[in-house]
């Protein structure tokens, strides 16, 4: 049961990448349902012993329940009520993975349980983890020892989401692992610490690397792993002479300490840290032994109350960087909700988020509807609002232009967002089939009739264990609808879509309209 | 060797040997240089020296340095059907005497992969423990309250060799270049998890929880903490009684603790409320006695005897600060058994020292309760004699230490080291001793209360008379303790 990016209520447990997201429980029907099946490997579908498998419902509510599978594999939970439940396993080896998920990334799908539910005898699909091994030398085939590890996975269904899953250290040989991967497009970066990493002296380094010999994210090779492969990396890094960086202007941060300026040197696909700088105005603001490379540079204070950052290509010349905080854009968004109540925006968060680039500008929306953003860097961002009840239905602003769900920050002066959310969305239940049968862990897209720039419009779900998917506060206007028996389809990208979106349901959702559809899946 | 830094100091440069080992460095003025060399994974033939000295008047041709290569142990934790245990902890320790008392010393800790194997690297030659702790299971919060699965199984905490004390662990006695196996089996028993919450915690500010089973246990085990509530849940804990602690800082940035004790046996334990306190601070008086002029010149050090603590480099070593007016202070002190030393200045010696009944000199541990701590009452004295010498002409030249034991073992050994074939030893309390000379006090444990009594009964009678000094003459060393 789920839909990302924006379902209803979602909370993400980032560590397991496991989302949820709670449906309205079905009226408690006295009747009482069995959840059963089997837990089997995914890849030669034999069953797996040993299995912790837990139930819980999808709401919260009740107390889970659990049990651990015999040799046959199988798993049975009795008096069971008329609902959303989500089944997860976990087991050695396996990791933790919910049922219609795949190696533990990604959207789930629900198992709906009442009078027209599918809940027995599952087929729970435990998928093998890959590995990736290697080793890390120098020019000369000297290992370099306590080099890092990082992988970084591209989240299914979103393109170009990527998150840091997991990080290595080499051993005194060069040699690493990495291990419980999932089967999705990985990223992997080598970095060898620099031995006085942001200070003058000893200026050769390693520069970061991307699998495979590159410094640029962007000319990064994918390892797309498969279930239970053994995959072989090896970095050979090369020596290059560090430069340095200086930056100029102003910090930016208001009040406190100014003294407190933190500058951090980061790298990864999407700017993890390679290293990092306490720069401290008035005292110099030059990071020494940069070794050439695409790096984020990120400017903040110490504690954190802003951070904010750009990317910055080193070259193997010394160079300066104008901070582009001198009267930094700040940004306050009133959210004044029409159609609907104000308490709708009760877990709301806000977003501004610069594409292709991980940095987690999210604050929660409180009673009042405003919300700040201070320290922007300029650039065009994204605007995103997370509530389960509401659809973003236009933005204005001031001393910023807005065009596509984006606002251009310019590289000064304080902006005004009004964003007005509404409550009258349509929303849309339907059932996916394929050949007259319920179709579980299909995509259902709910793409726009009209292409969009906008990913927030493109919405998607993993179609729960009867075949069902639902969609809520959806802007009126016309949307295709389609389903897919691909995990893996960029659902936000108008061109992965295409050939789909002709076959598709065309659907006109008005406001506070609720549709019943039904779809037949389609054929890739 | 190939690929090797070598440096020429003080001022000739750095260099690397080529594919043959070959290296050289040209147009030097004459004089002395120190030549050092260093490559990863290995390491010069003596750790004292910083290189070989070179006089340099004409050239030197095939200088030769000599680097020891690494050792390094790798091996497997298999559970008793023989499946991989992934994630468990394993620690090389060096098992060492510093200022007269054993510890063991943290060298490298690693964990095992999804094959249960591990390596541990870049070993100097020695004799090292290794010592494998609880798996670090998938941990954390799932949801609201904490995870509801069963903890995984788990083992308790032991030596290769099957050991789970130090003392009786088989170490590994590592050579030069040396390419150790050690395969640890451990047996999983059925584990369970702790849920608890703390008050008095900070939201989104770090935590530490501890869970120990005795001052030698490490409290290696996983604790994920809600970080903005300060729930916590710790998972894989075997049947047993434990201590539990936690640490955070405060809104000041000073520490502070929280403590319980917990029995976990055959189930789960819920809701185990703990709550964080800024520690009390230790306090105590100094009287000088039989000098009405004199200041207190005084100070206190308490070493940790916790394993977990000493590991994390955290209070390894508290002192107190000047004394004044009559009394002195340690700040924020944790409850736990500490070794305690007093040092004094010039012309002042400690008499005694008491917390309560406790004889402190003697025992040389403080134990810090939770809640109220002990007042510390010292007295010092001025009246002490010395006790001097001369060593023979055979000894002049090497190397002597010498120790003075108090023959009631009631205070702390005094040390000293020779000086142009002399030595001088201070403001030593009156009373009879024994005076070992050693080449060297480095391997033993005068520090610890058994063995100083032990030594009480051998050396060469000593006896130490109020403001007098006593001559003795050392003619040849003593044969080193085993």
């Amino acid at each position: 049961m789920t839909s990302a990016p924006r379902g209803r209520a979602c909370c993400i447990a980032l560590a397991f990448l496991l989302v949820t997201c709670a449906r309205p429980q079905a009226a408690k029907n006295p009747q009482t349902y069995r959840i059963s099946g089997v837990v089997v490997n995914a890849t030669n579908d034999r069953p797996l012993s040993q299995a912790h498998v837990m139930v819980s419902d999808s709401t919260g509510g009740a107390k889970p329940r659990e049990m651990t599978t015999g040799a046959d594999g199988k798993f049975v939970f009795e008096g069971v009520t008329a609902g959303a439940w989500t089944l997860t396993a976990e087991r050695k080896s396996y990791g933790r993975q919910s049922y219609g998920q795949h190696a533990g990334i990604g959207a789930a799908s629900s198992i709906m349980t009442g009078p027209d539910g599918v809940s027995e005898n599952l087929r729970f699909r435990m998928e093998v983890p890959a590995a990736i091994s290697g080793k890390v030398t120098d020019e000369r085939g000297e290992p370099i020892a306590a080099a890092g590890l990082e992988l970084a996975v591209e989240l299914p269904g979103t393109g170009n989401q990527v998150l840091v899953r997991k990080m290595a250290l080499t051993d005194d040989q060069g040699e690493y692992r990495l291990w419980e991967l999932p089967p999705v497009p990985c990223y992997l970066l080598a970095i060898v610490p620099h031995p006085s990493p942001g200070a003058p002296g000893e200026s050769t380094g390693f520069a970061p690397q991307y699998y495979r010999d590159t410094t640029d994210p962007r000319t990064a090779t994918a390892i797309a792993l498969k279930p239970g492969e053994e995959f072989h990396a090896d970095f050979v890094m090369r020596r290059a002479q560090g430069v340095s960086v200086t930056l100029q202007g102003d910090s930016g941060i208001q009040g406190g300490n100014s003294a407190e300026m933190l500058a951090l040197l980061g790298s990864g696909p999407r700017g993890s840290e390679v290293t990092s700088a306490a720069v401290v105005p008035g005292q110099g603001r030059t990071i020494y032994n940069v070794l050439p490379g695409r790096y984020k540079l990120v400017v903040g204070d110490l504690a954190s109350t802003f951070a904010t950052s750009r990317w910055i290509d080193v070259g193997t010349e010394d160079m300066t960087v104008k901070l582009p905080f001198s009267n930094p854009p700040d940004v306050t968004a009133k959210v004044k909700v029409v159609d609907g109540e104000t308490s709708a925006l009760g877990d709301a968060t806000m977003r501004l988020h610069l594409p292709a680039d991980a940095g987690n500008n999210t604050r929660p929306v409180p009673a009042d509807g405003t919300v700040r953003f201070p320290a922007m860097a300029a650039g065009l961002y994204r605007i995103t609002l997370h509530a389960p009840d509401l659809y973003l239905k236009s933005v204005t602003a001031r001393n910023a232009k807005v065009t596509g769900g984006m606002v251009e920050l310019p590289e000064s002066g304080a902006v005004q967002l009004d964003i007005v959310a509404s409550g009258d969305g349509g929303r849309i239940n339907g059932k996916v089939r394929a050949g007259g049968k319920p179709l579980s862990g299909a995509s259902v897209v709910l793409a726009p009739r009209k292409d969009s720039p906008d990913p927030d419009d493109y919405r998607g779900y993993i179609s729960d264990s009867d075949g069902t998917f639902s969609y809520t506060a959806i802007r009126p206007g016309e949307y295709v609808l389609f389903a897919v028996d691909d995990w893996r389809i960029n659902y936000t990208d108008p061109a992965a879509i295409r050939s789909y979106l002709a076959a598709g349901k065309v659907v006109k959702v008005e406001a506070r309209q609720a549709l019943e559809v039904a779809i037949e899946v389609s054929r890739p | 060797m190939r690929y090797a830094q070598v440096a020429l100091l003080p001022s000739g440069g750095e260099t690397q040997t080529d594919a043959a080992g070959a290296f050289q460095f040209t147009d030097l003025a004459p004089g002395e240089y120190i030549l050092a060399a260093g490559k990863a994974g290995f390491v010069s033939q003596d750790e004292e020296e910083v290189g070989l000295a070179v006089n340099l008047t004409e050239s030197r041709e095939k200088v030769v340095i000599r680097l020891l290569p690494l050792a390094s142990i790798r091996g497997k934790v298999a559970d008793d059907s023989g499946d991989a245990v992934e994630g468990a902890t394993v620690i090389a320790m060096a098992s060492g005497v510093r200022q007269g008392r054993r510890g063991t010393q943290l060298i490298q800790a690693v964990q095992t992969n999804d094959r249960g194997e591990y390596r541990i690297g870049s070993l100097r030659p020695g004799k090292y423990l290794i010592r494998v702790d609880n798996p670090t299971a998938h941990g954390g919060f799932y949801g609201k309250g904490g995870t509801t699965l069963p903890s995984p199984d788990s083992f308790a905490p032991l030596f290769y060799g099957g050991s789970r004390d130090a003392a009786q662990a088989t170490p590994l006695d590592l050579q030069a270049g040396a390419e150790a196996r050690a395969d640890v089996p451990v047996v999983l028993r059925p584990a369970h998890t702790i849920r608890g919450r703390m008050a008095g915690y900070r939201p989104h500010t770090g935590a530490v929880l501890q869970l120990s089973a005795g001052e030698s246990d490490l409290g290696l085990n996983v604790s994920s903490i809600e970080f903005n509530t300060g729930r916590f849940e710790i998972r894989g804990v075997l049947d047993g009684a434990y201590r539990l602690r936690a640490y955070q800082s405060g809104e000041g940035g000073e520490m502070r603790i929280a403590e319980g004790d917990i029995e976990v046996s055959g189930k789960d334990v819920e809701d185990f409320a703990i709550t964080l306190v800024a520690p009390p601070a230790l306090r105590g008086t100094v009287v000088v006695q039989g000098s009405a002029e004199s200041e207190a010149d005084f100070w206190v050090q308490l070493q940790t005897r916790d394993a977990f603590v000493a590991l994390n480099n955290q209070l390894d070593s508290l002192r107190s600060g000047e004394v004044t007016d009559g009394g002195f202070e340690i700040a924020s002190v944790f409850p736990g058994k500490y070794w305690v030393d007093f040092h004094t200045g010039e012309g002042q010696y400690v008499a005694s020292a008491r917390a309560g009944q406790n004889d402190l000199l003697a025992t040389q541990e403080l134990i810090v309760p939770s809640g109220a701590l002990p007042a510390i009452e010292v007295v010092l004295r001025t009246d002490g004699g010395a006790v001097t010498g001369t060593v023979g002409v055979a000894l002049a030249t090497d190397e002597v230490a010498l120790l003075l034991v108090p023959e009631a073992c009631n205070r702390p050994a005094e040390i000293a080291a020779l000086e142009q074939g002399a030595f001088r030893i201070p403001d030593v309390a009156p009373g009879r001793y024994r005076l070992y000379a050693w080449k060297s006090v480095f391997e033993v444990e005068y520090g610890a209360p058994a063995r100083l009594c032990a030594l009480a009964r051998g050396g060469v009678p000593v006896e130490v008379i109020a403001g007098k000094e006593t001559k003795i003459q050392v003619e040849k060393l003593m044969e080193e303790p085993k």
